[in-house]
Protein backbone atom coordinates (compact mmCIF):
# COMPACT_ATOMS: atom_id res chain seq x y z
CA UNK A 1 0.00 0.00 0.00
CA UNK A 2 1.46 3.57 -1.17
CA UNK A 3 2.97 5.51 2.23
CA UNK A 4 0.29 8.45 1.18
CA UNK A 5 -2.82 5.94 1.32
CA UNK A 6 -2.66 5.50 5.78
CA UNK A 7 -1.67 9.15 6.29
CA UNK A 8 -5.23 11.40 6.10
CA UNK A 9 -3.35 14.57 5.17
CA UNK A 10 -1.40 13.40 1.83
CA UNK A 11 -4.69 11.06 1.14
CA UNK A 12 -6.80 14.29 0.89
CA UNK A 13 -4.59 16.10 -0.99
CA UNK A 14 -4.20 13.31 -3.50
CA UNK A 15 -7.82 12.86 -3.88
CA UNK A 16 -8.47 16.62 -4.51
CA UNK A 17 -6.48 15.90 -7.91
CA UNK A 18 -8.47 13.73 -8.32
CA UNK A 19 -11.89 15.79 -8.85
CA UNK A 20 -13.88 16.53 -11.97
CA UNK A 21 -16.96 18.56 -12.48
CA UNK A 22 -20.10 16.86 -11.48
CA UNK A 23 -22.99 19.17 -12.79
CA UNK A 24 -24.91 18.44 -9.72
CA UNK A 25 -26.22 21.34 -8.72
CA UNK A 26 -29.24 22.03 -11.43
CA UNK A 27 -29.23 25.39 -10.85
CA UNK A 28 -25.57 25.78 -12.38
CA UNK A 29 -26.16 23.45 -15.26
CA UNK A 30 -28.84 25.09 -16.60
CA UNK A 31 -27.31 28.00 -17.70
CA UNK A 32 -30.10 30.58 -18.41
CA UNK A 33 -29.44 33.72 -17.15
CA UNK A 34 -32.80 34.21 -15.22
CA UNK A 35 -32.19 30.56 -13.58
CA UNK A 36 -28.63 32.59 -12.03
CA UNK A 37 -30.79 35.25 -10.47
CA UNK A 38 -33.49 33.21 -9.39
CA UNK A 39 -30.47 30.78 -7.22
CA UNK A 40 -28.93 34.40 -6.38
CA UNK A 41 -31.97 36.16 -4.56
CA UNK A 42 -33.36 32.67 -3.23
CA UNK A 43 -29.83 32.60 -1.45
CA UNK A 44 -29.56 35.86 -0.25
CA UNK A 45 -33.67 35.29 1.08
CA UNK A 46 -32.74 32.27 3.26
CA UNK A 47 -29.75 33.95 4.33
CA UNK A 48 -31.25 37.37 5.87
CA UNK A 49 -34.51 35.78 6.69
CA UNK A 50 -33.17 33.82 9.83
CA UNK A 51 -31.05 36.91 10.48
CA UNK A 52 -33.71 39.39 10.39
CA UNK A 53 -35.62 37.14 12.37
CA UNK A 54 -32.84 36.94 15.11
CA UNK A 55 -32.55 40.33 15.12
CA UNK A 56 -35.74 41.19 15.33
CA UNK A 57 -36.65 39.48 18.43
CA UNK A 58 -33.76 40.39 20.41
CA UNK A 59 -34.87 44.22 19.05
CA UNK A 60 -38.13 43.69 20.58
CA UNK A 61 -37.25 41.47 23.56
CA UNK A 62 -35.14 44.55 24.54
CA UNK A 63 -37.88 46.59 24.33
CA UNK A 64 -39.92 44.50 26.60
CA UNK A 65 -37.71 43.98 29.21
CA UNK A 66 -37.33 48.21 29.39
CA UNK A 67 -40.87 48.05 30.00
CA UNK A 68 -40.84 45.43 31.75
CA UNK A 69 -37.99 46.98 34.18
CA UNK A 70 -40.15 49.97 34.18
CA UNK A 71 -43.13 48.59 35.49
CA UNK A 72 -41.36 46.76 37.98
CA UNK A 73 -39.51 50.02 39.36
CA UNK A 74 -43.47 51.75 39.43
CA UNK A 75 -44.45 48.50 41.55
CA UNK A 76 -41.54 48.06 44.17
CA UNK A 77 -40.16 51.63 44.03
CA UNK A 78 -36.22 52.81 42.68
CA UNK A 79 -33.71 49.57 42.96
CA UNK A 80 -31.23 49.96 46.41
CA UNK A 81 -28.07 51.78 44.37
CA UNK A 82 -25.08 48.97 44.75
CA UNK A 83 -22.39 51.90 46.19
CA UNK A 84 -24.90 52.18 48.72
CA UNK A 85 -24.39 48.90 49.89
CA UNK A 86 -20.81 48.53 50.14
CA UNK A 87 -20.70 51.58 52.69
CA UNK B 1 -34.42 56.30 31.49
CA UNK B 2 -33.25 53.16 29.96
CA UNK B 3 -33.33 50.21 31.95
CA UNK B 4 -29.34 48.62 32.72
CA UNK B 5 -28.35 45.39 31.20
CA UNK B 6 -30.52 42.16 32.95
CA UNK B 7 -26.83 41.21 34.11
CA UNK B 8 -26.59 44.40 36.37
CA UNK B 9 -30.22 44.28 37.75
CA UNK B 10 -29.91 43.18 41.46
CA UNK B 11 -32.16 40.88 42.74
CA UNK B 12 -35.15 42.06 44.54
CA UNK B 13 -37.69 39.90 44.82
CA UNK B 14 -39.53 37.38 42.71
CA UNK B 15 -40.77 39.23 39.12
CA UNK B 16 -44.69 39.86 39.32
CA UNK B 17 -45.14 39.02 35.42
CA UNK B 18 -42.92 36.95 33.47
CA UNK B 19 -40.79 38.74 30.78
CA UNK B 20 -42.36 36.48 27.90
CA UNK B 21 -44.92 33.58 28.75
CA UNK B 22 -43.60 30.26 27.90
CA UNK B 23 -46.33 29.64 25.45
CA UNK B 24 -46.04 32.55 23.83
CA UNK B 25 -41.93 31.74 23.85
CA UNK B 26 -42.98 28.43 22.36
CA UNK B 27 -45.33 29.75 19.64
CA UNK B 28 -42.70 32.33 18.47
CA UNK B 29 -40.23 29.70 18.54
CA UNK B 30 -43.08 27.49 16.40
CA UNK B 31 -43.47 30.61 14.24
CA UNK B 32 -39.79 30.72 13.59
CA UNK B 33 -39.62 27.01 12.14
CA UNK B 34 -42.39 27.72 9.91
CA UNK B 35 -41.33 30.72 8.49
CA UNK B 36 -38.08 29.02 7.27
CA UNK B 37 -40.28 26.10 5.80
CA UNK B 38 -41.96 28.56 3.65
CA UNK B 39 -39.12 30.31 2.89
CA UNK B 40 -37.72 26.98 1.70
CA UNK B 41 -40.77 26.15 -0.63
CA UNK B 42 -40.85 29.94 -1.70
CA UNK B 43 -37.35 29.08 -2.88
CA UNK B 44 -37.62 26.33 -4.45
CA UNK B 45 -40.67 27.37 -6.83
CA UNK B 46 -38.81 30.64 -7.76
CA UNK B 47 -35.93 28.17 -9.12
CA UNK B 48 -37.90 26.16 -10.78
CA UNK B 49 -40.22 28.90 -12.17
CA UNK B 50 -36.40 30.47 -13.47
CA UNK B 51 -35.90 27.07 -14.93
CA UNK B 52 -39.03 26.52 -16.84
CA UNK B 53 -38.46 25.20 -19.89
CA UNK B 54 -38.55 28.05 -22.64
CA UNK B 55 -39.45 30.68 -19.65
CA UNK B 56 -42.91 29.44 -20.19
CA UNK B 57 -45.06 30.02 -17.04
CA UNK B 58 -47.46 28.55 -15.97
CA UNK B 59 -46.70 25.20 -18.21
CA UNK B 60 -48.91 25.01 -20.95
CA UNK B 61 -52.08 23.28 -20.64
CA UNK B 62 -53.08 24.28 -17.18
CA UNK B 63 -55.56 26.46 -15.86
CA UNK B 64 -55.12 29.97 -14.64
CA UNK B 65 -54.94 30.70 -11.09
CA UNK B 66 -57.97 32.31 -10.09
CA UNK B 67 -56.29 35.79 -9.02
CA UNK B 68 -59.52 38.39 -8.61
CA UNK B 69 -61.34 36.03 -6.00
CA UNK B 70 -57.93 34.79 -4.06
CA UNK B 71 -57.18 39.12 -3.75
CA UNK B 72 -60.54 39.01 -2.16
CA UNK B 73 -60.28 36.41 0.30
CA UNK B 74 -56.80 37.99 0.95
CA UNK B 75 -58.71 41.44 1.58
CA UNK B 76 -60.37 39.03 4.37
CA UNK B 77 -57.88 37.30 5.59
CA UNK B 78 -55.81 40.86 6.44
CA UNK B 79 -59.39 41.87 8.02
CA UNK B 80 -59.31 39.14 9.93
CA UNK B 81 -55.57 40.57 11.72
CA UNK B 82 -56.76 43.62 11.99
CA UNK B 83 -59.73 42.64 13.73
CA UNK B 84 -57.57 40.37 16.29
CA UNK B 85 -55.37 43.28 16.31
CA UNK B 86 -58.63 45.54 17.61
CA UNK B 87 -59.67 42.51 19.79
CA UNK B 88 -56.37 42.74 21.88
CA UNK B 89 -56.50 46.43 22.17
CA UNK B 90 -60.16 46.17 23.71
CA UNK B 91 -59.13 43.10 25.59
CA UNK B 92 -56.60 44.65 28.25
CA UNK B 93 -59.14 47.26 29.43
CA UNK B 94 -61.60 45.27 29.58
CA UNK B 95 -62.37 41.44 28.38
CA UNK B 96 -65.57 41.06 27.94
CA UNK B 97 -65.52 43.55 24.87
CA UNK B 98 -63.14 41.73 22.95
CA UNK B 99 -66.00 39.06 22.19
CA UNK B 100 -66.95 40.53 19.05
CA UNK B 101 -63.69 41.54 17.65
CA UNK B 102 -62.54 38.40 18.07
CA UNK B 103 -66.00 36.61 16.82
CA UNK B 104 -65.34 38.46 13.55
CA UNK B 105 -61.63 38.03 13.07
CA UNK B 106 -62.95 33.90 13.22
CA UNK B 107 -65.68 34.33 11.23
CA UNK B 108 -63.84 36.34 8.42
CA UNK B 109 -60.48 33.05 8.31
CA UNK B 110 -63.64 30.37 8.26
CA UNK B 111 -64.35 32.51 5.18
CA UNK B 112 -60.95 32.79 3.75
CA UNK B 113 -60.31 29.05 4.34
CA UNK B 114 -63.95 27.58 3.16
CA UNK B 115 -63.70 29.64 -0.45
CA UNK B 116 -60.07 29.17 -0.94
CA UNK B 117 -61.57 25.44 -0.75
CA UNK B 118 -64.04 26.12 -2.94
CA UNK B 119 -61.26 27.61 -5.74
CA UNK B 120 -59.01 24.22 -5.72
CA UNK B 121 -62.11 22.12 -5.92
CA UNK B 122 -62.45 24.63 -9.19
CA UNK B 123 -58.82 24.51 -9.65
CA UNK B 124 -58.97 20.26 -9.83
CA UNK B 125 -61.84 20.10 -11.80
CA UNK B 126 -59.99 22.51 -14.18
CA UNK B 127 -57.13 20.06 -14.54
CA UNK B 128 -54.71 21.41 -11.80
CA UNK B 129 -53.92 18.46 -10.31
CA UNK B 130 -50.92 17.40 -7.68
CA UNK B 131 -49.18 15.95 -10.30
CA UNK B 132 -50.44 17.50 -13.40
CA UNK B 133 -47.23 19.68 -13.24
CA UNK B 134 -45.15 21.54 -11.06
CA UNK B 135 -46.95 24.27 -11.11
CA UNK B 136 -49.70 22.25 -9.61
CA UNK B 137 -47.04 20.51 -7.50
CA UNK B 138 -45.93 23.52 -5.81
CA UNK B 139 -49.44 25.09 -5.66
CA UNK B 140 -51.17 22.70 -3.61
CA UNK B 141 -47.45 22.29 -1.46
CA UNK B 142 -47.32 25.50 -0.16
CA UNK B 143 -50.57 26.78 -0.25
CA UNK B 144 -51.89 23.26 1.39
CA UNK B 145 -49.24 23.82 4.11
CA UNK B 146 -50.87 27.46 4.67
CA UNK B 147 -54.58 26.15 4.55
CA UNK B 148 -53.14 23.46 7.25
CA UNK B 149 -52.08 26.11 9.25
CA UNK B 150 -54.61 28.27 8.93
CA UNK B 151 -57.30 25.07 10.55
CA UNK B 152 -54.92 25.10 13.40
CA UNK B 153 -55.42 28.67 13.63
CA UNK B 154 -58.70 28.83 13.32
CA UNK B 155 -59.38 26.26 16.04
CA UNK B 156 -56.85 28.36 18.42
CA UNK B 157 -59.57 31.40 17.96
CA UNK B 158 -62.16 29.36 18.20
CA UNK B 159 -60.93 28.07 21.52
CA UNK B 160 -60.07 31.49 22.48
CA UNK B 161 -63.74 32.66 21.87
CA UNK B 162 -65.42 30.05 23.81
CA UNK B 163 -63.19 30.65 26.43
CA UNK B 164 -63.77 34.55 26.14
CA UNK B 165 -67.40 33.39 26.51
CA UNK B 166 -66.99 31.80 29.84
CA UNK B 167 -64.88 34.18 31.19
CA UNK B 168 -62.00 32.19 31.54
CA UNK B 169 -59.37 33.36 29.25
CA UNK B 170 -55.78 33.68 30.39
CA UNK B 171 -54.02 36.76 28.80
CA UNK B 172 -51.12 34.45 27.96
CA UNK B 173 -53.51 32.12 26.02
CA UNK B 174 -55.10 34.63 23.84
CA UNK B 175 -51.19 36.08 23.38
CA UNK B 176 -50.42 32.76 22.11
CA UNK B 177 -52.99 32.73 19.72
CA UNK B 178 -52.60 36.02 18.29
CA UNK B 179 -48.86 34.84 17.74
CA UNK B 180 -49.59 32.21 15.43
CA UNK B 181 -52.50 34.09 13.86
CA UNK B 182 -50.60 37.45 13.17
CA UNK B 183 -47.91 34.52 11.38
CA UNK B 184 -50.87 32.94 8.75
CA UNK B 185 -52.43 36.13 7.96
CA UNK B 186 -48.32 37.85 7.86
CA UNK B 187 -47.22 34.76 5.22
CA UNK B 188 -50.21 34.87 3.10
CA UNK B 189 -49.76 37.90 0.96
CA UNK B 190 -46.20 36.57 0.44
CA UNK B 191 -47.14 33.94 -1.05
CA UNK B 192 -49.93 35.33 -2.84
CA UNK B 193 -47.16 37.50 -4.52
CA UNK B 194 -45.32 34.84 -5.33
CA UNK B 195 -47.77 31.51 -6.29
CA UNK B 196 -50.62 33.70 -7.97
CA UNK B 197 -49.14 36.79 -9.25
Amino acid sequence: MPPWFSHPALLTLVLLTLESSAWACAVCGDGKEESRWAFVWTTAFMTFVPLCMVFGFFWWFRRRFNTWYAQQELEDGPRPDSTQQSS
Amino acid sequence: MSAPPPSEVPHVGAPTSPLIPSGVMGMLLFVFSEVMFFAGLISAFAIVKAMAPGGIWPPPGQPRLPIEATGLNTAALLLSGVALFYANRVYSKDPQKAKLPVLVALLLASFFVFFQGLEWASLIGEGLTFTSSQLGSFFYMIIGSHAIHAVAAICGLGYIYVQLLRDKLAPTQFWTAQVFWYFVVGIWPILYWQVYL
